[in-house]
């Protein structure tokens, strides 16, 4: 008889106790998944919001978690259709929910696990080419004792590494395509997860929607011609997937791209960028293939670093980091500016580079697309209706969103409350015109 | 390959096309990306009716908030018809006359192909060359267990075609 998995259970700030069953317990204590303990959420948030210390840890977690219930819930509402995909009767279906169960909550406690230093800052500088962040979760399983923890537990929950694998890389082909959805999609459980967390820790309410709701109504539509079931929303859910999507562009608005935060986000970009340079002449992380090399980059070597180098009398990044020094906005677009504006915003830096002589000069992009939930395809599930309509049709509350599009112009004015009130005014009167 | 290049792109095929739903362009993206060989840097996924690419799916929202296409749902609130928008694509013929003569090609050669042929022999291509199993067997058996709908002949039969269109095309 095979044994059963022992589980453990943690305490967790949004979702209280989360069972861990013994094959996760072995993992979380791999040292690449203690990384995450030094790995913040977002950043230099707590910079603005003070509770904002959380980790990358404890999202795992709370995803973990959330892909299992999600699973089950699923599972519940399509049994019927689920097993007869298989051909096969109860007991197949019980090893298919269980399969179902175990996969989504793996894929889920590692899908961050290739997370760089401070989660986000310089993604789109400080890696190599298109690689993201994502590009190195496979590796990391792979050249890491986790690849054999998940195939030791193999005979106990019928999953391999390579179900594991295959969820969480893009390119990889899943037989029940939902699941890889639930853990990356606009509708994951990921975005579940974050909205609360950094809601909870940043002391906010943006990000509040109706969890349980939530995963109660997902479900999954059979589709025109796929005969592989797509995840949807039974039509009960659809104001709390409206609260979900409009809980997501609060916190963008008002939290991720915060001002302050987002002022750090280039302060770190820069030093992280500088200690890069110095360790391998450029300033680039490790490729995945040199992944024990990536692997110690987390962000207490980055803030030891800073820590060393800080220097008051340069106004280094490595001092800003240190004691909250920060650049000032000079000019800011609304979220969602006139795009004549938005080409304007380019030469203003020129002109203020011009007026201002010696005055260091940022400008910062937040650009997010919530309006996409306007075309979402998302199948919404009424009794008796097929084909369903999509998310799209179904909601009118999503059709007013538009893009956000923000622009900062920064400027480095090292606290001369005059010299920026000067600034300010002349950027005024250069947009105006 | 820079976005108004790709937006090019996407309003070319829009125009030759009229009506176009969003399973069909995004496999026409596809072969004009991985046959065809034009760099347009596109991520593709396996997703429920094949391959499909998040950021095409990305650069046709911002296209219609440009008014460069226009995206309508389907009276029956289920799939999307892809028309010619208000607004023209700021376009760059140089990158149409560059890739004219392959853009016709997949227009030529998968123009005509229904929504449920495009998604089997895309999803076959895919299981092949972009997920790498190389051995005929396993593409057929890897493409019946992703769409269980299609009868295994059917798809034994696309097979074929498929290699028949690489061969061409190398």
């Amino acid at each position: 008889m095979v044994e059963e998995l022992k589980k453990s259970e943690f305490r967790d700030p949004v979702h209280g106790f989360i069972t861990v069953y013994e094959h996760e317990k072995e993992i979380i204590a791999t040292a690449e998944f203690q990384r995450l303990r030094r790995i913040h959420q977002l950043g230099l948030e707590s910079y603005v919001y003070h509770g904002a210390e959380h980790s990358r840890f404890g999202h795992s977690l709370g995803v973990m978690h959330l892909a299992g219930e999600a699973v089950v819930k699923i599972f519940e509402r399509n049994r019927g259709d689920l097993t007869k995909t298989l051909k096969g009767g109860e007991k197949e279906a019980k090893s298919l929910r269980e399969v179902l169960y175990y996969t989504a909550r793996l894929a889920g406690l590692l899908h961050d696990i290739g997370h760089a230093p401070f989660s986000h800052p310089g993604e789109d500088k400080l890696f190599e080419g298109k690689i993201k962040h994502e590009d190195y979760t496979v590796p990391i399983i792979q050249h890491s004792g986790i690849l054999s923890i998940i195939n030791r537990f193999n005979d106990r929950t019928g999953v391999s590494s390579q179900d594991v694998i295959d969820v969480l890389n893009k390119q990889g082909i899943y037989q029940f395509p939902f699941v890889k959805e639930l853990i990356s999609s606009h509708f994951d459980v990921d975005k579940m997860d974050y909205l609360l967390r950094d809601s909870i820790y940043c002391g906010v309410e943006y990000g509040k929607y109706d969890l349980k709701r939530l995963i109660d109504t997902l479900t999954l539509d059979k589709g025109y011609s796929t005969g592989s079931y797509q995840l949807a929303i039974d039509a009960d859910g659809l104001h709390t997937i409206e609260a979900l999507i409009l809980a997501r562009y609060f916190m963008f608005t008002q939290v991720y791209f915060h001002k302050i935060r987002r002022a750090y986000d280039i302060i770190l970009a820069d030093f992280i960028g500088d200690c890069l340079e110095k360790e391998y002449r450029k300033r680039m992380y490790p490729l995945p293939s040199q992944i024990a090399d990536y692997l110690k980059w987390d962000d207490n070597l980055i803030l030891t670093k800073a820590k060393e180098q800080a220097n008051e009398s340069q106004r280094n990044s490595a001092w800003r980091i240190i004691n909250r020094h920060h650049y000032e906005v000079i000019y800011e677009t609304l979220p969602h500016p006139d795009p004549l504006e938005t080409k304007k915003i380019g030469n203003l830096i020129e002109a203020c580079e011009k007026e201002f002589k010696g005055v260091r000069f940022f400008i910062d992009r937040a650009a997010g697309h919530p309006e996409m939930f306007r075309q979402e395809s998302l199948p919404v599930m009424r009794k008796n209706i097929w084909p369903p309509a999509s998310l799209a049709r179904e909601s009118a509350a999503l059709h007013g969103l538009k893009p956000i599009d923000l622009h900062r112009v920064y400027a480095d004015i090292k606290e001369n409350k005059a010299l920026c009130e000067k600034i300010e005014e002349f950027s005024k009167s250069f947009m105006c015109k | 390959m820079a976005q108004e290049h790709r937006f090019a792109i996407i309003r070319y095929l829009v125009d030759n096309l009229k009506d176009v739903g969003k399973i069909k362009i995004q496999k026409l993206i596809y072969f004009l990306q991985f046959i065809c060989k034009v760099p347009l840097g596109y991520v593709y996924k396996m997703h429920y009716y094949g391959p499909y690419s998040d950021e095409l799916n990305d650069d046709l929202i911002v296209m219609q908030s440009n008014e460069n296409v226009k995206i309508e749902v389907d009276p029956s609130g289920y799939g999307y018809h892809i028309i010619p928008g208000t607004e023209a694509v700021a376009i760059d013929e140089n990158v149409l006359t560059k890739y004219s003569e392959q853009i016709d090609k997949c227009l030529g050669e998968f123009g005509d192909f229904s929504p449920n042929q495009l998604e089997i022999i895309s999803t076959l291509h895919f299981v092949k060359y972009v997920a790498g199993v190389s051995d005929e067997k396993k593409v057929i058996e890897k493409t019946v267990m992703l769409k269980p709908v299609f009868p295994k002949s059917l798809i034994e039969e696309t097979y074929k075609q498929l290699e028949g269109i690489m061969n061409s095309a190398s």
